[in-house]
C-alpha cells in the first residue's frame, strides 16, 4: 500500500555522493522532469523515522 | 461487549513451538479490531483461543465480565466466519442459516423472522432455496456471515474471511462486513495477513510477530508512528536505509547524505555513533522540482 493521490506519482531517485543509493519518492504528476535530471528533494524531518539497528 | 485477554500463552509440540506468547489486550465494546501479521505469527491461534476451539496453556479470556477461558465454544456467545465458508453443501441457504437456531431450539416462527431479517441484512433475499454450489464465492461468504449473525452473538469472529475471493469481490464483501458491523454495533474480531484490508476496515489493529503483539493502534498510529522496525516495514513498502547517528537529531545515511531524523517512539535515547535503520515512506519524499538549491538538514539532492 502506498498513499499516492491522483496528483502525485512514485518515482525512483538516485541519491548520495555517487548517486549510489536508490530510493522511491513522490513527484507531482504534472512535474516535467526527465530521467537523469537533477532534482530537489524535500523530506519532512518528522517523517524520517530512526530505529536503533 | 468487550473482550479481554490476559497473559495468554499457547504452545504446541510439548512447548517447543510458541504460537501465542504472553498476549494481553482489551477489545472495546462495539469495536472492529483486527489481528494482522504474516503467516505463522499467532493471529489465528489467538482467534481460536477466543472462540474456544483451543485452550491456552496459561492466561485468561474474558467476554464482558465473564471469564470464558475454558468454556466450550457454544457457551461463549460468539460466532465465527471461516475462510473456506464451511457451509453444509447438502443444505439450502435457508437451512444453513437456520441450523444454529434449530440446535438452540428457537421457535419456528422466530426462526423465520430472524432468517428473513438477516437475509435482508446481507442482501441475499430471494436466494433462500439455493444450495451453496449454486452460489458465487462472495454469496457463499455472505451466507456464512448470515449464519453467524442470526444467532445474535455478542462477539463476531472472522478468520481471513475474504482470502478465497477475487480482488473485486473481496472489496465488495469487505465493505459489506464493515457496513453490517456499524449497523449492528457488534464487537468484531478480524484476522488477516492483508495490511490494506486491515487498514481499511479496522478501528484498531494488533500487529503480531512471532506469537507476540508488536504494536496495537489505529491504522494512522501504526502507519505514522510505528514503534518497531517490523511494524514500519509491514505497512506499505518504505525506503529502509542504513545510517549512523551524528547527534543533535541528525544522521548520515548511505551515500554520505546527512539529514534530520525523528527517533521512533518508545526507544531509548539515541547516542552519537549508534547504528540506525532509517525508514522513509516514498510519499514523504517530495520532489519539489528541478534542482535550484540544496537545503541542508531535511533535504537531499538526487537524480531522477
Amino acid at each position: 500500500m502506498r498513499m499516492f493521490t491522483g496528483d502525485s506519482q512514485e518515482v525512483k531517485v538516485a541519491v548520495g555522493k555517487d548517486r549510489e543509493v536508490l530510493i522511491y519518492a513522490s513527484a507531482p504528476s504534472d512535474l516535467p522532469i526527465s530521467i537523469g535530471e537533477e532534482v530537489e528533494l524535500e523530506i519532512p524531518e518528522s517523517r524520517v523515522l530512526a530505529f536503533r539497528a | 461487549m468487550k473482550v479481554v485477554l490476559k497473559d495468554l500463552r499457547k504452545t504446541y509440540e510439548g512447548g517447543k513451538v510458541v504460537a501465542v506468547d504472553d498476549v494481553s489486550l482489551e477489545i472495546r465494546d462495539g469495536e472492529f479490531f483486527s489481528f494482522l501479521g504474516p503467516s505463522g505469527c499467532g493471529k489465528t491461534t489467538t482467534l481460536r483461543l477466543i472462540a474456544g476451539f483451543e485452550y491456552p496453556d496459561k492466561g485468561s479470556i474474558f467476554i464482558g465480565d465473564e471469564e470464558v477461558t475454558f468454556k466450550k465454544p457454544y457457551e461463549r456467545n460468539t460466532a465465527m466466519v471461516f475462510q473456506n465458508y464451511a457451509l453444509w453443501p447438502h443444505m439450502t441457504v435457508y437451512e444453513n442459516i437456520a441450523y444454529g437456531l434449530k440446535i438452540r431450539k428457537v421457535r419456528e416462527e422466530e426462526q423465520r423472522k430472524r432468517i428473513r431479517e438477516v437475509l435482508e441484512l446481507v442482501k441475499l433475499t430471494g436466494l433462500e432455496n439455493r444450495y451453496p454450489t449454486q452460489l458465487s464465492g462472495g454469496q457463499q461468504q455472505r451466507v456464512a456471515l448470515a449464519r453467524a449473525l442470526v444467532v445474535q452473538p455478542k462477539v463476531l469472529l472472522l478468520d481471513e474471511p475474504l482470502s478465497n475471493l477475487d480482488a473485486k469481490v473481496r472489496i465488495e464483501v469487505r465493505e459489506e462486513i464493515k457496513r453490517i458491523q456499524r449497523e449492528l454495533k457488534i464487537t468484531t474480531i478480524y484476522v488477516t495477513h492483508d495490511q490494506e484490508e486491515a487498514m481499511s476496515i479496522s478501528d484498531r489493529i494488533a500487529v503480531m510477530n512471532q506469537g507476540r503483539i508488536a504494536q496495537i493502534g489505529t491504522p494512522e498510529e501504526l502507519y505514522f508512528s510505528p514503534r518497531e522496525l517490523f511494524v514500519a516495514s509491514f505497512f506499505g513498502k518504505p525506503n529502509i536505509l542504513d545510517g549512523i547517528y551524528l547527534g543533535e537529531g541528525k544522521a548520515e545515511i548511505q551515500g554520505g547524505v546527512e539529514m534530520g531524523i525523528t527517533p521512533a517512539a518508545g526507544q531509548k535515547e539515541l547516542e552519537r555513533g549508534d547504528k540506525l535503520k532509517i525508514v522513509i515512506r516514498p510519499e514523504h519524499i517530495y520532489i519539489r522540482g528541478r534542482l535550484l538549491q540544496i537545503r541542508s538538514g531535511s533535504s537531499a539532492e538526487g537524480s531522477s
